[in-house]
């Protein structure tokens, strides 16, 4: 297969993949609003205390003050 | 700069009574409310892609309603607005920016709608400014509409060409997956031209679809204008009618503005023709 086609295939199936994610994104984001006003994300960059996080601990949502991501 | 003053102080206001004159201090007040509203509105109108002519004449327009008098400059990126009593020598200055937002017909239409029913029924400055903070915030068009519907025009224009089936089909496809991409990168705020670039690209490169794998007859066709949705019309357009009326510097911004995006646009078309092997040349 040449590098012609190879670019067109690339270029196109990026393009498909995006559509069909915003679409995915936008059906997922209007019934998680639906249910309880939260957006999921597919990727996004959390907060250091997620990293760590244990089943059952408070979530960033109840606990504002993430004193771990003050850099001094 | 454009320097205008809207209204002529020989020729007596309609209402140069609707503002209380005899206290200075309720005459500056009214005028700074004024002012702030009609520099917002100036601002939203020229940011939803007006002319000049038509902010000025929307502009006076009100400001003779409210019993006042407007010199108003308009730069390309800023709305500076005087406002004062003609019965009292108080004035107020505001400069309002223009806030990046795309071009919207619907907004301007609304806009200088707004301008006419403050003339016609006599609005008062309070239900002005709520219909225009409506206008201004209710202005959500939906996206899909608009990517299906600027896919169709640009597979229209591709028949308008000459183009055949395939190529009609293929055009509609390379403007749905680039408007699709313009419209994602826009709304996180990348710069216009690396998104006139980059959409350029990709719908060239899908729009060579006939060149490599030939269905029809008019490849071409098809990947000259699978990129014409990009074409800047409206600020090349908006150039011309500010230069019409002499509005220079907003004129030639316009331009450039639309010459430096015709330009992202080529690049983007000549590096996806390129690496399709396609020479049209």
């Amino acid at each position: 297969m040449n590098t012609t086609i190879l670019i067109w295939i690339f270029v196109s199936a990026f393009l498909l993949a995006l559509i069909l994610i915003r679409m995915a994104d936008e059906r997922m984001d209007a019934t998680r609003k639906k249910k309880d006003g939260h957006r999921l994300k597919l990727l996004e960059i959390g907060k250091e205390r997620e990293e760590f996080f244990i089943a059952g601990d408070p979530t960033s949502a109840v606990i504002k003050d993430d004193y771990d991501d003050i850099d001094d | 700069m454009t320097i205008s003053t809207i209204n002529d102080p020989t020729i007596p206001l309609a209402s140069e009574d609707a503002i209380p004159s005899g206290n200075s201090e309720n005459a500056h007040l009214a005028s700074k409310e004024v002012c702030l509203f009609l520099a917002d509105y100036a601002s939203t109108l020229l940011g939803s892609g007006a002319t000049c002519i038509r902010i000025e004449k929307n502009i006076n327009r009100m400001a003779e309603v409210f019993g006042k008098r407007v010199e108003l400059t308009i730069m390309p990126r800023h709305v500076h607005l005087t406002v004062w009593n003609p019965k009292s020598d108080d004035r107020y200055t505001s400069t309002a920016s223009v806030a990046p937002a795309p071009i919207s017909f619907s907004l301007n239409t609304r806009l200088s709608e707004l301008s006419w029913t403050v003339a016609d029924s006599h609005l008062s400055l309070d239900e002005a400014r709520e219909r225009f903070l409506r206008i201004a915030t209710s202005d959500k068009e939906n996206p899909w509409q608009t990517l299906l519907l600027a896919s169709l025009a640009n597979a229209a224009f591709c028949g308008i060409f000459g183009g055949d089936l395939s190529a009609i089909v293929i055009v509609f496809v390379a403007t749905a997956l680039g408007f699709n991409l313009k419209q994602v990168l826009l709304k996180r705020h990348f710069d216009s031209r690396f998104v006139f670039f980059i959409c350029a690209f990709v719908s060239s490169v899908v729009g060579a679809a006939d060149f490599l794998f030939p269905a029809g007859n008019t490849p071409a066709v098809a990947i000259g204008t699978s990129v014409l949705y990009l074409v800047p019309g409206i600020p090349f357009l908006n150039s011309f009618n500010d230069l019409l009326y002499r509005h220079y510097i907003c004129s030639v911004c316009r331009f450039i503005d639309a010459i430096v995006l015709t330009g992202c646009l080529s690049l983007g078309l000549c590096l996806g023709m390129r690496l399709m092997n396609v020479d049209m040349f």
